[in-house]
């Protein structure tokens, strides 16, 4: 049934929306691919800092994944500047998300943390998505994601290392 | 098809011989009988193929108004599969050369690599299902519409 939800956020979009959809994913894409050939100080840094040790480096790529999904939310609010947010485009962003954690979770290893995390965050997800537009206060919660999830990151890099 | 006619006309009018009817008459009554059917089968091909001719008419206005949409869609699948391949066959290598001059061990390189190329098809085939999607949803939009073409001129000629 919530996946038959699911599909149906896709579904009536307009051109325009569905433009702005995709901008959102290609802008990441080429922003990640950007990171590597840029030599991107915290993306390097981490390569070297945890060569020695492989739970820090999963840690490390976790995080840098998880940053990279919560950035779909931040690009869609900044491109759409001025524009309306209802709650059938917050939707369909939410399910991209959803489905990229997802997807990744059924293909790729994971660690714990990661795993702990994506599942708290795949509930609120659905939690949102089958709400509706009659809540449409706790979207902000989607607002400060991706600095809560870098915190938890950072922080458990720390304790491992100590 | 016109002998068919004939022979039943002729089949029908034997039954007025037990009448009597003079051969003369029953030679009018067939004329008749078959200007008749004529007019009836002309005006009935007639109105099925005005049926047919508004129903082309109006298919065609709906793929010129759907064209536009389709073309759109399609000129975007097109985008990702030039995008995918360009990833595979351009990006990734320069992302390796990257990695290689900042001499990142290779056994890391290659675990940063696993997840670049996981995320980017993730991303592709999603934006992917969305334009696939918007394709579908177009075309249920034109096969509804086509439908009620149909439906609409039908009850219109009855």
């Amino acid at each position: 049934m919530l996946e038959n939800k699911i599909e149906e956020q896709f579904m009536g979009i307009t051109k325009s929306e569905l433009c702005d959809y995709l901008n959102v994913l290609h802008v990441l894409r080429e922003s990640m691919v950007f990171d590597f050939t840029s030599n991107n100080y915290e993306l390097y840094i981490s390569m070297f800092k945890y060569e020695q040790n492989e739970n820090l480096m999963n840690l490390a790529i976790d995080k840098y994944y998880t940053g990279w999904v919560n950035s779909h939310w931040d690009q869609y609010i900044s491109q759409i500047d001025g524009g309306q947010l209802n709650s059938k485009n917050i939707s369909v962003m939410v399910n991209v998300m959803h489905r990229l954690i997802k997807e990744s979770m059924s293909t790729e290893v994971h660690t714990d943390l990661f795993v702990y995390l994506a599942k708290g965050k795949l509930r609120f997800y659905e939690e949102l998505l089958q709400i509706g537009d009659k809540d449409i206060k706790r979207y902000n919660e989607l607002l400060y994601q991706y600095e809560k999830d870098k915190a938890i990151f950072e922080r458990t890099l720390r304790e491992v290392q100590q | 098809m016109e002998k068919d006619v004939d022979a039943k006309i002729d089949r029908v009018l034997t039954k007025l011989d037990t009448l009597g009817v003079d051969a003369k008459v029953k030679g009018d009554i067939k004329l008749d009988v078959k200007e008749i059917l004529d007019d009836y089968i002309t005006e009935k091909i007639k109105n099925k193929l005005q049926v047919l001719y508004e129903y082309e008419k109006h298919y065609l206005d709906l793929i010129k108004e759907y064209k536009e949409e389709i073309k759109f869609a399609s000129t975007i699948q097109e985008d990702l599969r030039r995008e995918r391949s360009q990833f595979f066959s351009q990006s990734l290598k320069e992302v390796s050369d990257s990695l290689k001059d900042a001499q990142v061990d290779e056994t890391v390189a290659a675990k940063w690599i696993q997840q670049l190329v996981g995320s980017y098809t993730r991303s592709l085939d999603l934006s992917e299902s969305l334009t696939n999607t918007q394709v579908l949803d177009s075309i249920g939009k034109l096969r509804k519409e086509t439908k009620k073409e149909i439906s609409d001129i039908s009850d219109a000629r009855e």
